[in-house]
């Protein structure tokens, strides 16, 4: 049981690393606003994989002594578990779980008690702010990011949703885009090129043919090869059989039988020991005189009146 | 009791029959619905595919007002749970499966060049590709269309679930349809390309291949075929699972059931909610001629350059191994329909010359090209 557990706990906290911090708009003037009509600062997180992922049990902490002292945080939130306040993501709602490929947007006001969606961090506008997203464990960091000190209404966005390989990833994006795509246009892009560069499709059947003959080509020269192995390990066997060394040239013994001479070889043999089977019934179609049988009975073939 | 009640009732009861909501296209799905049972009882054209295809066209098609969950498109209603198997495209890889462990790849591995016959035939899926474009439609739809040249019914569900699901239904009746009239349209062809002297072309038989080689092929096959394009994975990896069933000799439990029992449950399934599909509102557009006109041409070309290929092939082949062009048009993947269309023609020049064998072997290698393709195409639109 323990080990499902860890092994389950394991392959959760795994699946959790698909999860990236998207977008953050720290100061919020007139981007969206909450279910209570006010401008928060919030956060976007995107889930990169291809399976729902649950924030559940996750937390989100700007508070900096724990970026590089994880233990220290876990010490934190074994303390707010003992205090008896909720963690940072309550289980027990579904909309916690981000559906593959989509977005869910947090507001970092500090007043959790409004919501599944507000989370007990605020965010400085006026200093740079770093923003960790630990796992439920508490030490498993998932995702991180830097925010600089941005004007208002500007959002600290990633160039392409899910793509972070640091600094360079990220942008200042003018035009926030709260649960969508932060490029919408690159993400048809494939089409378009497509479209655009190859309208008659010539590209397009030169590489794709080139691949589907690759592909075979490949497979039909390891079969060749491995039939040639199988071809001299039949020969060696047979040769060894037959308390040959080597096989000589012409020698009818380096040929493999196949299945026809087998087969006349077999036949020959039955003939020759004359091996047949006896026949000992006739099967025909002409009338047999009998006078009687249990098949044509009357008494088989009518049921008796049932006693009273 | 008040007469209005009783008026009232029976209007709306006389709203909710399919009488009420009969428009034409329904009878005109409807008819040719029949024409596909007709084709499949009387000329017994691919029956398995078109009976269930044609009844489904019928289940599809009977008229009813909206919003009852009784529609395949509507949420939540039974057809709608079963035709997920087509628009997620989970039914297709499960046929492979099937397919996988029926069949007898030995013809190709004694021979491994007929697989190059195989992959030629693909060209068909791409000459379509091309034609389809220039006709106006998106690259992704136009994969989805082309797809059909595979002649391969469960890999066109599968491309055209993921690239063009609302083309979906014309593309899968095009394809079953094209693939029962394979006898049709490959002859003509074959003969158009070939002369005399190709036709009676003897093959060598082909080597016994041992128990070994055959249990290393769906594993050498994976590795080799999904490392290039993964995007194949769903279709290869139950081929080749279905397959290494069937040869490993200690499975044979399980290759029977997915052989029999779990390809016919999925062929009754995937037939009669792909006929469902085509329901007349969403079926009878100009897009779906344009889809059987592209369905043709893709047959046509796709059996064209696997004949053309091995007259190119023989250019470069030793006289004693010259292979007998008849097969060319196995490629296409239709098994085993295509070849035996090429032991038929073969025959039919020269009485002891047998093709079959040689013919499976492009044959089951188009099962594995036509996958590939699919991947290479989703791989590059999806």
């Amino acid at each position: 049981m323990l080990l499902a557990l860890t092994v389950a706990l394991g392959a959760m906290a795994q699946g959790r690393r698909g999860l990236y911090i998207n977008e953050v708009l720290p100061d919020n003037q007139n981007s969206v606003v909450d279910e209570y009509g006010q401008h928060c600062a919030w956060i976007e997180f995107y889930n990169s994989t291809y399976a729902p992922i649950n924030l559940a049990t996750c937390y989100v902490t700007t508070d900096e002594k724990y970026r590089n002292d994880l233990q220290g945080f876990k010490l934190q939130t074994q303390n707010i578990k003992s205090d008896g306040v909720v963690p940072a993501i309550p289980r027990g709602d579904e909309r916690t779980i981000i559906a593959p490929r989509e977005h869910a947007l947090y507001w970092l006001d500090g007043l959790n008690d409004r919501g599944v969606f507000h989370l007990r961090v605020t965010l400085n506008p006026l200093s740079s702010t770093w923003i960790g997203v630990f796992d439920s464990d508490g030490i498993t960091l998932i995702d991180q990011v830097e925010v600089p000190v941005l004007p208002a209404d500007v959002s600290y966005a990633l160039r392409a949703d899910g793509v972070d390989d640091g600094e360079a990833s990220w942008e200042n994006a003018n035009n926030p885009t709260p649960h969508a795509y932060n490029h919408i246009a690159d993400f048809m892009a494939q089409k378009r090129r497509f479209k655009e560069e190859d309208p008659h499709g010539f590209k397009m059947a030169i590489m794709a043919m080139g691949v589907v003959f690759s592909a075979l080509l490949v497979l039909s020269i390891a079969f060749w090869l491995i039939g040639q192995i199988s071809k001299g390990r039949r020969v060696r066997s047979k040769l060894k059989a037959h308390d040959i060394d080597a096989p000589v040239r012409g020698h009818e013994l380096a040929k493999v039988d196949t299945a026809e001479e087998i087969a006349a070889i077999a036949m020959a043999l039955h003939e020759h020991f004359n091996a047949h089977d006896n026949e000992s019934n006739v099967l025909t179609i002409n009338k047999v005189k009998k006078l009687y049988s249990p098949w044509n009975s009357k008494i088989y073939s009518l049921r008796e009146t049932p006693r009273r | 009791m008040d007469s209005s009640f009783l008026t009232d009732n029976i209007r709306r009861f006389w709203e909710f029959t399919g009488l009420y909501n009969c428009e034409y296209t329904n009878l005109i799905m409807i008819v040719v619905g029949l024409f596909f049972i007709w084709l499949a009882i009387k000329k017994e054209f691919e029956p398995m595919l078109l009976v269930p295809i044609g009844f489904g066209i019928l289940v599809g098609n009977i008229p009813f007002a909206p919003g009852n969950e009784i529609g395949i498109y509507e949420e939540g209603s039974v057809l709608n749970i079963l035709y997920n198997g087509v628009s997620a495209g989970w039914y297709p890889p499960l046929i492979f499966l099937g397919i996988g462990a029926m069949t007898d790849f030995s013809a190709m591995i004694a021979n491994p060049k007929l697989m190059l016959v195989g992959a030629a035939a693909q060209f068909g899926i791409f000459g379509a590709y091309m034609v389809a474009l220039e006709l106006g439609f998106e690259p992704d739809q136009a994969a989805g269309i082309a797809i059909i040249g595979g002649a391969d019914g469960p890999t066109a569900i599968f491309l055209s679930s993921k690239l063009s699901p609302n083309l979906l239904g014309a593309i899968a009746v095009s394809a079953y349809s094209y693939m029962a009239l394979v006898p049709v349209i490959q002859p003509p062809i074959m003969r158009l390309l070939t002369t005399k002297k190709e036709r009676l072309i003897k093959m060598k038989p082909a080597r016994v291949v041992s128990q070994d080689e055959k249990i290393i092929f769906p594993i050498v096959g994976l590795l080799l075929t999904c490392f290039v394009v993964p995007s194949a994975l769903p279709l290869l990896g139950m081929l080749f699972f279905g397959n290494l069933l069937r040869e490993s000799g200690v499975t044979t439990r399980l290759a029977k059931t997915a052989s029999n029992a779990l390809t016919d449950i999925v062929t009754m399934l995937l037939g009669l909610t792909v006929g469902a599909s085509t329901q007349a509102s969403q079926f009878l557009t100009a897009d779906t001629i344009k889809i059987f006109f592209l369905g043709f041409m893709a047959f046509v070309i796709a059996t064209f350059s696997g004949v053309f290929f091995v007259k190119i092939f023989n250019l470069i082949l030793p006289k004693e191994k010259k292979l007998n062009p008849l097969i060319g048009n196995a490629g296409v993947s239709a098994v085993p329909m295509a070849a035996r269309i090429s032991n038929q023609a073969g025959l039919k020049y020269d009485p002891s010359n047998y093709l079959l064998m040689h013919a499976m072997g492009p044959n089951v290698a188009g099962v594995i090209g036509s996958a590939v393709a699919a991947g290479v195409l989703l791989g590059f639109l999806n």
